[in-house]
């Protein structure tokens, strides 16, 4: 068995803001995580150490790594010197009880695959995953931790985060307006 | 791994949770909702009877939370099964409300462990699924209730999403949302969080736990069938412990501790060891 | 049999591993292995016949062409579960394979081949009924032409016992067969499987080399139907496959075969074997009439598919779907049914024959016999695959029957519904090469239809017409092929995207 070598980042803002490449958000993770991550961090009292956060929540830390980035992306954590700390905005996450998601609603949408797809909705009316998926290719944008970006990728992170968050509305297999 | 600490004092849902508990607690009366009166379960193998279930009894009251446990393969859920009207006792029976339970019926719902829903429906589909045999209802009013449960769910959007687009978590809220579609009073749950990750799970086990007490929602009783002793704990009033098959009611606790109940606090791991000793 | 089966174990091993491990290897092999499934191989029968007897006219030529058809019908299959075992192996394995200690001969040996034991054993179960199958039918089929006829066989004392209008013979050598069959199930195959167990890495559930219905439903998988689609995941042959979809690329491969056999026949000419084939080629004109004959022929046998699908979709889907939801019926029916089903249908046409002396009639109703068992086994296989309580819902909600079906029973049958199509077409095929004429050898027909595909091959056989036999048979492959991909590939991928139940 080979060991993984373990290198916590401060976070892919950082990067980001420099190249000015929009935020993508990751493949595979869901909004029950993230609001995992934001309890957990807000029960045990930030600073918590990366390690011990993945310890409490079950996961190993390479599982945990996406998360945190989202997490970051939307502003509701923080990463320093390998400590996350929850924000204000995560706070307030935390105490929100009902439709919490619909707060992440701003932040989202500056994130990839849900700019494309806004604006392509405020453009065509309606679109589908596999319209945006090209829109994305045709502009180059590159996700973190995947290879390849393409129609199932888009579909299971519109579907999952779009609709849940109020962004847009989705009905026959195509994404319009949220109502 | 560690225990997720997921309970907050300040948390304003839960403040309120606890008043709506206290307003039902003057509600109770003493007819329990469901009855098991000793069941005995045998199959018919090639030579004998294999013995399931031995003289299981117990009951379920209004506002109250049952958890059924034991070893694996115990036959817990055969014993769900048949207060599910989904399978016959050998002797014995359950009772909803005095009457025997013969077959499935409206006021009792059921939620699986792997969320059995139909993958070439959409999630609003599923929902009104469960209203197929109310011929009363036209198909606007069925589209239209299926739209309020999912709503009640958190799943407000999702209707035509397809079941295998949607997270393990999402899943079991469209269940849970076909299962109150008929307004039952008792929901039955089969080992319901045990296909989802520690985070979604403790999630729903709050969501569940507020649909008993919360006074507008038609649930009275739960009875859950899990071997995760700490949700066990976390949410019931009374446990019922099985034996090795054949399962034989080792005994029954009444979990007495306060709510909010915080899974770090020590009096928690006290009733925890007792429900382990039960089960060695 | 047991030559055939070892050759096409060695076989396997060599090409499945390649292709397994050298990614371009992959990206030609797989594809290949696809289309040489689809082949009737019943088809080529005749044609593999006359280049073996060219090169070694004797009686042991004959039987050794039965061996290579039945090669055939076996390799493919069991290579195809050779590439997926090695392609399964678990990532450490492998890790620790590539040690620097350990030789390339070695990891074969090692790791390679035990792995690959449990898959052969699985598929050899179904290989062996298939090859069977073919064995049978290729004797049958035999006797309609006196220079190649295999001289001992059951096929052939089933036929001609038929055929001397001994009755008493003819139920007798069936029944001599299906005990065979079942004993040989039973004494050898039961054990190989048992014994490669000890080389699986993941413990599968007991559940299914009990359930003998599963052990079935594997027979009628043997065009690996489900491993051809699942490909689609690896990079090499994504790109390949997504190409394929378009209708002239199937055209494209057809032609390739065709122009290789030519060249084959050609070669065999300069050579001076005796083949048969005319001193100088036939007139572009004498191919096309050729052709055009034979495209009418293959139109009339392609609506005769269909029609006879049609009549198998209408009783087995029913039937399939009733009996698995009812266990008692299930366990009761199950043995039954596979037993009649082990009889190859062609074996039944003499007496189907008799009874009824409508050519049209005894060709349906043969290559219904061929179809049936696939569809009903594969639906059976499937609704059996699927847990309890999906059914059980009907119950718990108070759902009509009609709505059930509607609702639970038909959509929960649709992916393995579409793999039994699949598979029973590419039988059809098969069958209706006997079904559609056939004659002992100088007598007058048995049977035969007005037109057909597999009466032209069959006729053509018999009169040694070489040109529209490998016309012919070209065309139906062609036709195979792309329907395969145009039609069969789409269809699978939209059943499994829609109905598949996956946790």
């Amino acid at each position: 068995m080979t060991c993984v070598k373990l290198t916590v980042k401060t976070g892919p803002s950082v990067e980001v803001k420099k190249a000015n490449i929009p935020p993508t958000m990751p493949a595979n993770v869901r909004a029950g995580q993230i609001i995992g991550l934001v309890e957990v961090t807000g029960g045990l009292g930030s600073p918590i150490d990366v390690s011990r956060l993945a310890y409490e929540l079950g996961d190993d830390v390479a599982m945990l790594l996406p998360i945190l980035d989202a997490g970051e992306m939307l502003g509701l954590v923080k990463i320093e010197k390998g400590n996350v700390n929850q924000t204000d905005f995560g706070l307030k996450f935390q105490r929100t009880s009902k439709h919490k998601i619909r707060l992440l609603k701003d932040q989202l949408l500056k994130i990839e695959p849900f700019k494309t797809a806004v604006e392509m909705v405020s453009k065509h009316g309606s679109v589908s995953a596999a319209e945006v998926a090209d829109a994305l290719i045709h502009k180059k944008v590159r996700w973190h931790h995947e290879q390849e970006v393409n129609e199932t990728l888009v579909n299971g992170l519109l579907i999952h985060w779009a609709i849940y968050a109020g962004i847009l509305s989705y009905k026959s297999e195509r994404f319009q307006k949220a109502t | 791994m560690g225990t997720i600490s997921s309970s907050n004092p300040t948390s304003p849902d839960l403040a309120s949770q606890a008043k709506s508990f206290d307003k039902n607690a003057n509600k109770t009366f003493q007819q329990p909702i469901v009855t098991v009166d000793r069941i005995n379960l045998e199959y018919a193998r090639e030579k004998d009877q294999m013995p399931v279930l031995n003289d299981v009894s117990f009951t379920a009251s209004p506002n109250q939370f049952v958890s059924i446990t034991g070893p694996s393969g115990c036959g817990k859920s055969s014993l769900l099964r048949i207060i599910a009207g989904l399978h016959k006792a050998t002797s014995g029976d359950a009772k909803f409300r005095g009457t025997e339970i013969t077959q499935p019926r409206n006021e009792i719902a059921m939620i699986f462990q792997n969320f059995v829903l139909l993958p070439w429906r959409t999630a609003l589909e599923n929902v009104m699924f469960a209203l197929s045999s109310k011929k009363e209802l036209s198909e606007d009013q069925k589209r239209e209730k299926a739209t309020k449960m999912l709503d009640e769910v958190g799943l407000r959007g999702f209707e035509d999403v397809f079941p295998g687009e949607l997270s393990g978590g999402m899943k079991q809220r469209v269940g849970i949302a076909r299962a109150l579609a008929l307004e039952p009073q008792v929901l039955l749950m089969d080992e319901p969080f045990s296909s989802l990750d520690a985070l979604t799970a403790e999630l729903l086990r709050k969501e569940v736990y507020s649909l008993l007490i919360n006074p507008s929602s038609s649930i009275q009783t739960v009875i859950m069938v899990s071997h995760n002793v700490e949700e066990i704990v976390e949410l019931s009033d009374k446990v019922v412990v099985l034996s090795q098959r054949p399962a034989h009611v080792v005994g029954e606790v009444s979990i007495t501790l306060p709510r909010p109940r915080d899974r770090k606090s020590p009096d928690f791991y006290t009733w925890m060891d007792k429900i382990y000793s039960l089960l060695a | 049999m047991f030559i055939a089966l070892i050759l096409s174990i060695l076989f396997s091993l060599v090409v499945g591993i390649l292709a397994a491990c050298n990614k371009r290897a992959e990206s030609v092999i797989i594809p290949l292995l696809d289309v040489f499934q689809s082949i009737p191989i019943l088809g080529f029968f005749p044609i593999v016949i006359l280049g073996i007897i060219a090169i070694t006219p004797s009686q042991i030529g004959i039987d050794l062409g039965v061996i290579i058809l039945i090669f055939t019908s076996m390799a493919w299959n069991i290579a195809f579960g050779v590439y997926e075992a090695v392609k399964s192996i678990p990532h450490d394995y492998i890790e620790l394979s590539r040690m620097p200690d350990v030789g390339s001969w070695r990891r074969i040996t090692t790791l390679y081949i035990p792995s690959s034991i449990s898959r052969i054993a699985y598929n050899t179960e179904t290989s062996w009924a298939v090859g069977l199958f073919y064995l049978v039918s290729s004797e049958i089929l035999s006797l309609g032409n006196s220079t190649y006829t295999v001289r001992h066989g059951i096929g052939v004392a089933i036929i001609s016992f038929a055929i001397a209008n001994d009755w008493s013979g003819y139920i007798y050598s069936i029944l001599a067969l299906l005990v065979a069959v079942v004993v040989w199930q039973f004494v050898f195959l039961r054990e190989f499987a048992l014994w490669s167990e000890r080389y699986k890495f993941v413990e599968e559930p007991r559940g299914i080399h009990q359930d003998p219905l599963i052990r079935f439903y594997s027979w009628v998988n043997h065009k690996s139907i489900s491993k051809l689609f699942l490909y689609s995941h690896s990079k090499g042959v994504t790109k390949f496959s997504s190409t394929l979809y378009r209708f002239k690329d199937g055209i494209k491969y057809s032609i390739i075969i065709a122009i290789a056999i030519f060249v084959a026949f050609e070669l065999g000419a300069l050579w001076n074997l005796n083949i048969g084939l005319p001193a100088q080629l036939p007139s572009v004109g004498n191919i096309l009439s050729t052709e055009g004959n034979v495209v009418i022929a293959l139109a009339f046998s392609f609506v005769r598919i269909w029609y006879v699908y049609f009549v198998c979709v209408l009783v087995g889907l029913p039937l399939g779907i009733a009996v698995s939801l009812n266990t008692r019926l299930y366990d009761g029916l199950t043995p039954v049914i596979e037993t009649i089903a082990s009889v190859p249908a062609p074996a039944l046409l003499p007496a189907i024959a008799i009874v009824t002396h409508q050519g049209e009639l005894v060709a349906a109703i043969v290559i219904f016999l061929g179809m049936i068992w696939y569809v009903i086994f594969n639906v059976m296989a499937g609704i059996r695959s699927l847990p309890a309580e999906l059914f059980e819902l009907k119950s718990v909600f108070h759902i009509s029957r009609v709505q059930a079906w509607r609702n639970i029973y038909l959509p929960a049958a649709a992916t393995a519904f579409v793999t039994g199509s699949i598979t029973a077409v590419g039988a059809a095929w098969n069958t209706l090469i006997v079904a559609e004429y056939f004659a002992v050898s100088g007598s007058t027909p048995l049977t035969q239809v007005q037109t057909g595909i597999g009466k032209t091959i069959a006729i053509a056989t018999n009169n040694g017409n070489l040109l529209t036999l490998t016309l012919a048979v070209l065309s139906m492959t062609a036709l195979i092929v792309t329907f395969n991909l145009v039609v069969w590939r789409r269809v699978y991928h939209y059943t499994t995207k829609r109905y598949a139940y996956n946790r």
